[in-house]
């Protein structure tokens, strides 16, 4: 007996247009499949609208300002050096635009991809509603992403906050923020907004800012952004409440059994992020918690006929991991054989001065898994880089098995974002700290410093 | 007008896909929840007030989406009713469950 | 009252058990009472819509036991019964044990039977707009009727082993042991609604013990098949072939 064929109105449909869903779509669109994309919000999704490209674009400026400022020393002459924000963010948006994907619907529909503006919600397995319009596909992909937490702390909901989605939105700096978490958005824009003459209070309540890193650099960012930036780091801190104080905000908060307040002008949010995932899952039959959709290793959910990708499987939320599991998503999507993800190399980057950078396992995941490790960690002010820069503030850490194998890595240091991926890449293909001493550094680079903490280990 | 003393325009499709959509009907989620509360011996004060929490909340989750099944209507409903009222919550949750 | 019928009346106590164990008329009780106190019913006309429907419920099985027994003694008061109806029930019974077991709740959460859709939607449908005392009497009489697929099992074994009983007098009160006990689970699930528990509790109550009252069903089910096929089967068998 034949089978009825169930028509659809597309191959496959991806709700989300960031960085997963618009590989994908691109993917499976030169494939040859029938494909739509759908955004609630702006197309091209976070990164390029509001997240890493703004974001580092204005950090970038605000380096180059920051720079510019302790010239002296070197002899030059910054006496008349100013800003001008609304400038500065003529030039985030220009970055913005230059993407070429940011808010840009007719990207998707060059390439013959179908592009439908408004908020998915599953109906059935095999159809959406997007305003009001019923879309049926064979296969989805789940690519909406995350969006920031909004604690439950008290008096919040009567007052005006921002996200790291709508502080860079204002005409100017504020004079004092608030930031409520200390995570890599956080701490980037605390920097920036200091750099930019914000006074600026960061707390968390983990012991330390930038907590999934290991303690050193935790401690080491705390030290630089009170010494250089004036910022007061509040780290093991609860917030209480939060009130208005006349036109301004009072935050309250308990840090070592003491109660203190501060008064400051904005509040930003800048803590957890938790995967978007109220777009009618139930109905599809899609199992998900409050952390994600939960999906197999081919990123395959509990219908075989939907997959996810990017954030909202509340793993790791970076956009390099998301465009690696929009790929994946997409070959497993159109191909017989599923692939897995393999997130060994996977860097992790704060960009700030100095930059951020990590790779692997940190100590305390080893610890946590009771791997016999060994560990190195030389300072920056060892390489000559150093000197002729005059910029010390930094480490090389490398951790490796008791076979030299390398299994983490560790970098504070001016690019400390492009000399992670040698670091990487020895770890994704089982180099010792050994081999990697061995492989010549070029003289004055910052990278002599991975080599002799590899040296250490070897 | 709804009980609720607004019109909002959000599309149910009703359980098993059933066509056509119909237009979102506060007061209708009120009764139920009323019934429900009831038949745990809820006071008919407290049912109400109730009620009336659930609908809010329901109604604005409703807002961010044009078009909601009536699967979505009772799940947001009873996550909330949860909150006020577990062993109502319980009994909305499964009433159609337990034949 | 000499052991054998203590024996036969306990068998028949345990028949009513395993056809109190079946959830059906308790999950339509317990819709039939939420909806009467969600519409604001008063109490007392609460208690005579369950009253209602519990007698509906009871009448019909006594119907059903009646007419089984009186089926048995028609077409065997003669000979006896023979091993071939035995082994029948026996059948019937370890049959229905198995098919207990593995599907008279679904898969879902709740206490969902494994009633067709269709039909579950009409009694759902049937206790939501019950308002009178004789639309609830009827509703439990077609209440038993639905789960006949089930109780057919410890009726059938019931409708053998009361015609043991020596006389007609002890008869009736199998025919009234075997009605009680199938009635047991509806009636304390009706005097908790009537002393004032709250439903949900009772609901949440079932659906924690769903599996173990399966089991437990399907298992009586099985072990008296399995005992009255070796005692009347292999036993008598037994007696014919060696003297014993």
């Amino acid at each position: 007996m034949a089978q009825k064929q169930q028509q659809f109105d597309y191959d496959i449909i991806v709700i989300g247009s960031g960085a997963g869903g618009s590989i994908a779509a691109t993917l499976a669109a030169k494939d040859g499949k029938r494909v739509a994309i759908i955004e609630a919000n702006t197309f091209g999704g976070e990164s390029p609208n509001w997240g890493d490209v703004p974001t580092k674009a204005l950090l970038h400026a605000a380096s180059l300002y920051d720079e510019a400022k302790k010239g002296m020393r070197f002899g030059i002459r910054s006496s008349m050096l100013g800003y001008n924000y609304p400038s500065l963010l003529a030039w985030k948006d220009l970055a913005v635009k230059r993407t070429g994907a940011g808010g840009n619907r007719h990207y998707y529909e060059k390439q013959g991809i179908s592009a439908y503006h408004g908020i998915a919600h599953f109906l059935s397995p095999h159809e959406i509603s997007v305003s009001r319009r019923h879309l049926s596909a064979a296969k989805f992909l789940i690519a909406t992403g995350s969006h920031w937490d909004i604690p439950g702390i008290i008096g919040l909901d009567k007052l005006k906050y921002y996200t790291p989605k709508t502080i860079l939105s204002l005409n100017k700096p504020p004079k004092s923020l608030f930031i409520i978490g200390g995570s890599t958005r956080a701490v980037e824009l605390a920097q920036l907004f200091a750099t930019f003459g914000t006074k600026v209070f960061i707390a968390d309540i983990h012991d330390r800012i930038l907590s999934s890193e290991d303690e050193e650099v935790g401690t080491l960012i705390a030290k630089l952004l009170s010494e250089q930036k004036g910022v007061t780091v509040l780290t093991g801190t609860r917030i209480l409440s939060t009130t208005k104080d006349g036109i301004m905000k009072r935050v309250s908060y308990l840090r070592g059994g003491v109660e203190k307040s501060i008064k400051v002008d904005d509040i930003l949010l800048a803590g957890e992020r938790v995967p978007t995932v109220d777009i009618g899952l139930e109905n599809a039959g899609v199992d998900y918690s409050a952390k994600g959709v939960e999906a197999s290793n081919t990123l395959q959910t509990t219908q075989r006929h939907i997959f996810a990708a990017g954030d909202v499987l509340g793993g790791q939320s970076y956009t390099h991991s998301a465009m690696l599991e929009g790929r994946i998503a997409a070959h497993n999507m159109l191909r017989r054989t599923p692939i897995e993800p393999d997130y060994t190399a996977t860097p992790r980057v704060t960009f700030l001065s100095p930059e951020v950078a990590s790779v692997g396992l940190n100590e305390e995941d080893c610890l946590r898994r009771d791997l016999a490790i060994v560990k190195s960690m030389v300072p920056l002010s060892i390489v000559g880089r150093a000197n002729v820069s005059d910029c010390s503030d930094g480490f090389v850490k490398l951790i490796a098995n008791k076979k030299g194998q390398l299994l983490g890595g560790t970098i504070v240091a001016p690019h400390a974002g492009e000399m992670i991926h040698e670091i990487g890449l020895a770890i994704k293909y089982g180099l010792t700290a050994k081999e990697l001493s061995e492989l010549p550094h070029a003289f004055l680079s910052w990278s002599e410093a991975v080599r002799a903490a590899a040296a250490k280990l070897g | 007008m709804s009980l609720f003393g607004q019109r909002t325009v959000i599309d149910i499709v009703k359980a098993g896909g059933t066509r056509p959509s119909e237009e979102f009907n506060a007061d209708k989620l009120h009764s139920s929840i009323v019934a429900a509360c009831l038949a745990v011996r809820t006071p008919e004060g407290q049912a109400e007030a109730i009620a009336r929490d659930v609908c809010t909340a329901t109604m604005a989750w409703c807002s961010t989406k044009p078009e909601v099944t009536s699967s979505d209507l009772r799940r947001i409903a009873s996550r909330t009713l949860q909150t006020h009222h577990p062993d109502a919550a319980y009994l909305y949750k499964h009433h159609k469950l337990i034949v | 009252m000499n052991p054998e019928t203590l024996l036969t009346l306990a068998l028949i106590v345990a028949c009513g058990l395993i056809h109190a164990s079946y959830q059906l008329s308790v999950s339509v009780l317990t819709l039939l009472s939420g909806h009467a106190i969600g519409k604001k019913t008063h109490f007392k006309r609460v208690l005579r819509l369950s009253g209602s429907y519990l007698l509906g419920t009871i009448i019909m099985t006594l119907l059903l036991i009646t007419s089984a027994v009186y089926t048995t003694l028609h077409i065997f008061s003669h000979s006896g019964i023979p091993l071939l109806a035995w082994a029948i029930v026996c059948g019937l019974l370890i049959g229905l044990g198995i098919a207990t077991w593995v599907f008279y709740y679904r898969k879902s959460t709740g206490t969902s039977l494994w009633l067709p859709r269709s039909m579950a939607q009409f009694l759902t449908k049937r206790a939501k707009t019950t308002r009178d005392p004789a639309e609830a009497f009827s509703l439990g009489l077609s209440t038993v009727i639905a789960e006949i697929l089930f109780i057919a099992g410890p009726l059938a074994a019931a409708a053998l082993l009361i015609p043991l009983l020596p006389s007609t007098g002890w008869q009736l009160v199998g025919i009234l042991v075997y009605t009680l006990s199938a009635s047991l689970s509806l009636g304390i699930v009706w005097i908790l609604v009537g002393s004032g528990h709250s439903l949900s509790r009772i609901q949440l109550w079932r659906e924690k013990n769903k599996r173990f009252l399966q089991f437990s069903g399907g298992s009586l089910l099985v072990l008296l098949g399995f005992y009255l096929y070796t005692e009347k089967i292999l036993f008598a068998k037994a007696v014919l072939l060696g003297g014993i």
